[in-house]
């Protein structure tokens, strides 16, 4: 529950607010190096807290790209706040201490590097919406069965990236199929979640018949991967950025690079992940 | 320490306490532009917020009324293990944080958890994620607010008038409507005012248990936390009016219990 995110960020603020962060008077994220350094040191090994805020389909995933990353730098301990990504850039607005932000979609990132509370953000990776169906019953086995009367759909509030996509993927295909059929289709829905984590949870349980997600949550939580129309298909885009106030900017820094690096992106794509798209 | 001093950190102390209550309230009321409250109040989901959780709200409160109250007069001077352990038991969720109330809640009715089965087989086929589960949610929450305030209410009266009604001859059921309820009714009122207020805030359990559709599950408090990242002033709109019907709720409960004191 984002409650819980929070707190955790409340905890964060704590947690950063007593341990040492690196010293900001030494620029090591910046390549320019003026003449009043005294000369090119060599890079300090990386070590303290690296916060990361991360969407919460990626909550599963991070795990490993943490264990691998701390394989690199043992120096340094990752500590996660996963949550809805609006969730998590409203904590980045109200000044939560945040390393990376690690989002769902684009726009999100985009508007926070505008506010000068992000880097410029770059691509991460690419997901797909999905269709996941429970598997403790049978109401739902392919997509028309999610038009009949009684099924039970959940998504995503429309602040949720999540829930962007299935607004997008619904009004694209609803101007294919007509809009009645959407309009059953939105009958259907019982619940819109505050998080994917949350929508997913609901249909593993049985709560919901089926709902969209993301295809990673239909592979983590163990559903079946309901095939969505062709107009359906849209690609969630996940970007990142590290934070123009990171307490710890050199392992924010690092860290990004490191994710666009063959490792974590083979770590990625083993979860289900897509590479992001070429620009 | 001299008096004097002592009683200067006294209320140093409680100043500060008292300042850190204050400023959070403050600042949700100072962000309250009245212009942009007004726009937010015309946003239809938002009044399906405020109905839906006032009818919640209710229903809740007569349900706790109807179950409560009698729990609290069987238990009141319970002195027996079980009947003490009975006592704890529906005082629990006091202090059981609302998660923890709203995943117990999904295992227990939840369509494939414990009774969900029963429950199909009695024509129920879902009760979670429905309005019924807001209700259920609530009352689990705050129901003990008023089965605790009603059992203080019976222990306030006197043993021996009941006695007195029983050798008079009076039934049990002719006690309890002409001596045992009068004399705790403000009691009684003031627990029910105080559970009203817990329930149209209730969130965690909600969430979990009911899930958040507009128009449908979303109540007030829910609408604040799935909303509030991207509809930052109709958050506000619907905090205000929470804490004016919290508000009104709490002093009328004081009102009443002040009245019943004395």
């Amino acid at each position: 529950m984002a409650m819980r995110s929070l707190w955790v960020a409340a905890l964060l603020a704590g947690l950063v607010g007593c341990r040492g962060t690196p010293d900001p008077s030494q620029p090591v994220t910046d390549s320019l190096v003026t003449m009043d350094d005294e000369g090119a040191e060599p890079a300090p090994a990386l070590s303290g807290e690296l916060l990361i805020f991360a969407a919460a389909s990626l909550g599963t995933v991070l795990g490993e790209l943490e264990s691998a990353f701390r394989t690199a730098h043992p120096g340094i301990s990752p500590v996660t706040n996963a949550a809805g990504t609006q969730f998590l850039v409203t904590q980045i607005e109200s000044g939560a201490p945040a390393d990376v932000l690690l989002s769902a979609n684009e726009s999100y990132p985009a508007a926070l590097a505008e506010k000068g509370l992000l880097d410029s953000p770059t691509p991460l990776c690419s997901n797909r919406l999905a269709m996941g169906a429970t598997r403790k019953n049978n109401t739902v086995n392919e997509f028309q069965d999610a038009l009949e009367p009684g099924v039970r759909l959940v998504l995503c509030a429309p602040d949720v990236p999540a829930g962007q996509y299935t607004d997008e993927a619904l009004a694209r295909w609803a101007s294919a199929v007509g809009e009645d059929q959407a309009a059953k289709l939105r009958g259907n829905v019982v619940s819109q979640e505050a998080d994917v984590t949350a929508a997913a949870t609901k249909i593993a349980i049985g709560e919901a018949d089926a709902g969209f997600i993301y295809r990673t949550d239909v592979i983590t939580h163990g559903l079946r991967d309901i095939g969505l129309p062709g107009e359906m298909r849209v690609e969630a885009v996940y970007t990142m950025a590290a934070a123009t106030n990171a307490p710890n900017p050199a392992a924010a820094k690092a860290f990004v690079e490191w994710l666009s690096g063959p490792e974590a992106q083979g770590i990625l794509a083993a979860a289900g992940f897509d590479p992001p798209p070429a620009r | 320490m001299s008096d004097r001093a002592f009683r200067a950190l006294l209320v140093t102390l409680a100043g500060a306490y008292a300042l850190f209550v204050a400023l959070p309230l403050a600042a949700l009321l100072l962000r309250a532009a009245p212009d942009r409250l007004l726009a937010a109040l015309g946003e239809p989901i938002v009044w399906s917020a405020v109905g839906l959780s006032l009818i919640t709200a209710t229903v809740t409160t007569l349900l706790a009324l109807l179950g409560a109250t009698p729990a609290a007069y069987l238990l009141t001077g319970a002195t027996g293990r079980w009947r003490r352990g009975i006592t704890v038991l529906l005082e629990l969720p006091l202090v059981l944080p609302p998660a923890v109330a709203g995943l117990a809640l999904i295992l227990a009715f939840g369509r494939y958890q414990l009774l969900g089965p029963l429950l199909a087989r009695l024509g129920v086929e879902q009760v979670a994620m429905t309005p019924a589960a807001i209700v259920m949610a609530q009352l689990l929450v705050a129901g003990p607010l008023h089965f605790r305030a009603a059992r203080a209410a019976f222990e306030q009266v006197p043993a021996r008038l009941r006695q007195a009604s029983a050798v008079l001859g009076a039934s049990e059921a002719t006690t309890v409507r002409r001596v045992v309820l009068p004399l705790a009714a403000k009691g009684l009122l003031a627990g029910l005012l105080l559970t009203w207020a817990r329930a149209i805030g209730e969130l965690g359990a909600t969430l979990l248990f009911a899930g958040s559709l507009p128009g449908r599950t979303l109540t007030m408090p829910s609408a604040i936390f799935i909303r509030w990242n991207r509809n930052l002033d109709e958050a506000i709109a619907l905090a205000v009016i929470l804490l004016l019907l919290a508000l009104g709720a709490m002093l009328l409960a004081r009102r009443v219990a002040g009245e019943a004191a004395r």
